[in-house]
């Protein structure tokens, strides 16, 4: 029957993901991460580990446990309420979707797999360069193969979890065009530096010089199909991070706007900061409606490319505007380290430019538009 | 979760489109804003009739009453394939609020007297809740209705009456207690509006339709033509808003629109380059994209809410405010991305689309029938976040 809403069991997944969090020390435990800059939490990724998390969306044939999007958005939308830190994301879903593909009949990358599932391994995805492009034309970093060796020459910047990754999935281009290579961060010629950022978290900034690599990962040429729908995947459940992040930036704003008196009255009894408020209710429930949808589709396996570009391309704008709404409700409260509001707006920056900026989604909705509309065909 | 219709409902739909394509020329486009053109309306009429003998007007309604007593969620999707083909029916005050108010609230020998007719298109209702001094304060509404005994006898004033003078019947509100307190004292009528003492006078809309102000002089209307019981009024009016259940739509117009402009986007050329090409437009298109996905989904929500009877989130708020405040904004980026001819008619061999840019952005200036963004707006922070009013 038509149903809009996540299963008992996705609910379910999501009520643990929420205690889950809460109990190793929910917006405390960002804070101390921020404040420590120890990136990520490995005792919680630990925990996330053992409730089967790292492999929940990886096929059972290779260890996981056959989930799906919709599943893993329950706990995201939690991940976002808490503002955790985890290789869920990167590792779990985008680059074990890119593996996933590439497993069948390739013996390394099936391993490699299995070992990303039960948590052994984590594989960080090292897309973007410093022209900063989402697509495929952003890829310059080179592959250039001779004899029976690759090498890969350039640089990757803001990839999560590098500098702990046992494996980059380093997207690189050579005369056929893109292709996936798997990178192992210890070999010569790699080198991984932290890169200073608004929330303290794990991205690096990866320089490759002349770097051996093994065989591709799937098809010389063929890299950018076999990564476009593992970065939907990560993009809605970025979008599902930033809709549970709204969820707790409106509570805490109604909350203060309540009982915050000025003027000898509630502030949220003025229409200003009504609007305000409204507007973040408004931002986060839409951002969780198209993410919702989208991972339906995807789950699914309907076309998708327009539900996931505008649910990111939102969420994306709605990561910037349910924090900024929130910084004029409390005003100079916010502004100061003691509150909690800006643990998300540091997160909330990265959200909005993860997994497609802006400006990706919005080509990809109108590519999207231009195949239906004038081509007539639908992907 | 379950995005899916049954194959009985895809049957239906396809039952539906079938139905359209026979009726509607290609390319038909209807002047939602009441357009007055004298052919337009002729087929409008024609046309909703033909609906009304498929006895789709009272889908949903009990048999007795007129209807076929089908599933809600049949209604929703009748209404999104209408509004995909940019269907021209009318009557929306008949088979909609009066149909909500008489179905909550009327008498079994009101629902039998007034319902068939409408199911039929044998009545054409206009609505008499708007006064010029209640608009978004609509329980404070002046019109009265005093009883005599007899009768009620109705005297006021009331505006914005959009195909007034083409209806029979009127769904008026009116204050019948003075005394009590302003929601207590209203109720329900249905006014015919042959009656002696009921005048109009024109107002004409900025997208091309008449609406009217509608005087009452002594009206006098027999006492079984209140619907349902003396006082509750204005839980009728509300109730009545939603009560028929998810209509969708939006975005099937919007999915027009947005199917129109990309293809016109890569015919037409600017900067030597077609426009489709232009960064600008791109970005522009993919804001519609969003705009479209986003009353999708708020469609979907509110099937699915009612399907399963969940209170929806934000006092039922959020969907009028988000769909009221993009109407104006999705023709205006339109109107941005077309550039300076989006303001030629149709009449001029120079209008892009036909003119329908120009059109689109006058009727995209209503979105305050039924309440405005800004009342919605309060409703959902004081009804949906609690904040004091």
């Amino acid at each position: 029957m038509f149903d809009y809403d996540l299963n008992d069991d996705q609910r379910e997944l999501g009520a643990t993901a929420r205690r889950v969090f809460e109990q190793a020390g929910g917006l405390a435990l960002a804070r101390e991460l921020f404040e420590t800059r120890a990136y990520f939490s490995r005792a919680l990724w630990r925990t996330m580990i053992e409730l089967d998390w790292a492999g929940l969306a990886v096929p059972e044939a290779y260890g996981g446990s056959g989930g799906g999007i919709l599943d893993l958005y329950a706990v995201c939308l939690e991940s976002g309420r808490a503002v955790v830190s985890s290789p869920l994301i990167p590792s779990s879903v985008v680059a074990a979707h890119v593996l996933v593909g590439a497993a069948e009949g390739n013996q390394r990358v099936a391993e490699l797999l299995g070992r990303l599932a039960s948590g052994a391994s984590i594989v960080a995805p090292a897309l973007l360069e410093p022209g900063g492009v989402w697509d495929e034309r952003g890829v310059e970093t080179r592959l250039e193969r001779s004899g029976g060796t690759a090498k890969v020459t350039g640089t990757k910047v803001l990839v999560p979890f590098a500098d702990v990754a046992d494996r980059l999935l380093a997207t690189v281009r050579d005369r056929d065009g893109v292709s996936i290579v798997l990178v192992d961060p210890a070999a010569t010629g790699v080198s991984i530096t932290p890169t200073d950022n608004l929330a303290s978290l794990p991205l690096c900034a990866v320089v490759m010089e002349g770097v051996e690599v093994d065989e591709l990962v799937g098809r010389a040429g063929g890299g950018w199909p076999q990564l476009a729908p593992a970065l939907a995947r990560g993009a809605v459940l970025r979008a599902a991070e930033t809709a549970g992040a709204g969820e707790r930036i409106l509570e805490m704003t109604v909350e203060y706007a309540k009982s915050r008196q000025q003027f000898g009255k509630a502030v949220g009894s003025y229409q200003a900061v009504q609007y305000l408020c409204t507007d973040i209710g408004i931002a986060s429930h839409l951002t969780d409606l198209l993410a919702r949808r989208a991972a339906w589709l995807i789950d699914t396996g309907r076309p998708h490319q327009r539900a996931a570009a505008a649910a990111k391309l939102h969420a994306s704008r709605a990561a910037a505007h349910m924090t900024q709404r929130a910084h004029e409700v409390f005003a100079g409260l916010a502004f100061m380290m003691e509150h909690d509001l800006h643990l998300f707006t540091r997160h909330a920056k990265h959200w909005e430019h993860d997994l497609g900026d802006v400006r990706h989604h919005g080509e990809e909705l109108v590519e999207a538009l231009q195949r239906e509309f004038v081509d007539g065909s639908q992907r | 979760m379950d995005l899916t219709f049954s194959s009985e409902q895809e049957e239906w739909r396809d039952e539906v489109r079938t139905f359209l394509t026979a009726e509607l020329p290609a390319d038909f486009d209807w002047n939602s804003e009441y357009d007055e053109d004298e052919e337009g309306w002729a087929f409008a009429l024609d046309f909703t009739r033909k609906v009304a003998g498929r006895g789709w007007i009272g889908l949903t309604w009990p048999m007795e009453y007129g209807g076929l007593a089908r599933p809600a969620i049949d209604r929703f999707i009748l209404w999104e394939e209408l509004i995909r083909a940019n269907a021209p029916v009318v009557n929306h005050i008949g088979w909609g609020l009066a149909a909500n108010a008489l179905l909550a609230g009327g008498t079994h020998e009101q629902k039998l007297r007034f319902l068939p007719p409408i199911a039929r298109m044998e009545t054409f209702w206009a609505e008499g809740l708007t006064e010029p001094d209640a608009g978004s304060d609509l329980a404070s509404l002046r019109t009265s209705a005093d009883w005599t005994g007899e009768h009620w006898i109705v005297n006021g004033q009331k505006t914005f009456t959009t195909w007034g003078t083409h209806a029979d019947v009127l769904y008026l509100a009116a204050r019948t207690d003075p005394a009590q307190p302003k929601h207590r004292g209203i109720s329900i009528f249905c006014l015919d509006l042959r009656a002696p003492g009921v005048s109009f006078s024109p107002l004409h809309n900025i997208a091309g339709g008449r609406q009217n102000h509608t005087y009452f002089d002594d009206v006098i209307v027999p006492a079984d033509c209140l619907i349902g019981e003396v006082g509750h009024g204005w839980d009728y009016i509300m109730g009545s808003f939603y009560a028929g259940g998810p209509m969708g739509g939006m975005e099937c117009e919007q999915e027009n629109r947005l199917a129109e402009l990309t293809r016109w986007c890569s015919t037409v050329g600017r900067y030597g380059r077609p426009l489709i090409e232009d960064p600008y437009v791109r970005e522009r298109l993919a804001e519609l994209a969003v705009m479209t996905e986003i009353s999708r989904v708020l469609s979907y929500e509110g099937l699915s809410n009612f399907l399963h009877r969940r209170p929806p989130r934000f006092g039922g708020a959020l969907n009028t405010v988000v769909s009221k405040e993009m109407r104006p904004q999705f023709s205006q980026t339109i109107s941005e991305i077309v550039g300076p001819l989006s303001q030629v008619r149709g009449e001029s061999p120079a209008a892009p689309m036909t003119g329908r840019p120009a059109e689109w952005f006058l009727r995209g200036i209503n979105n305050h029938a039924g309440g405005t963004p800004q009342v919605k707006r309060m409703v959902m922070a004081t009804r949906g976040l609690g904040l004091p009013r």
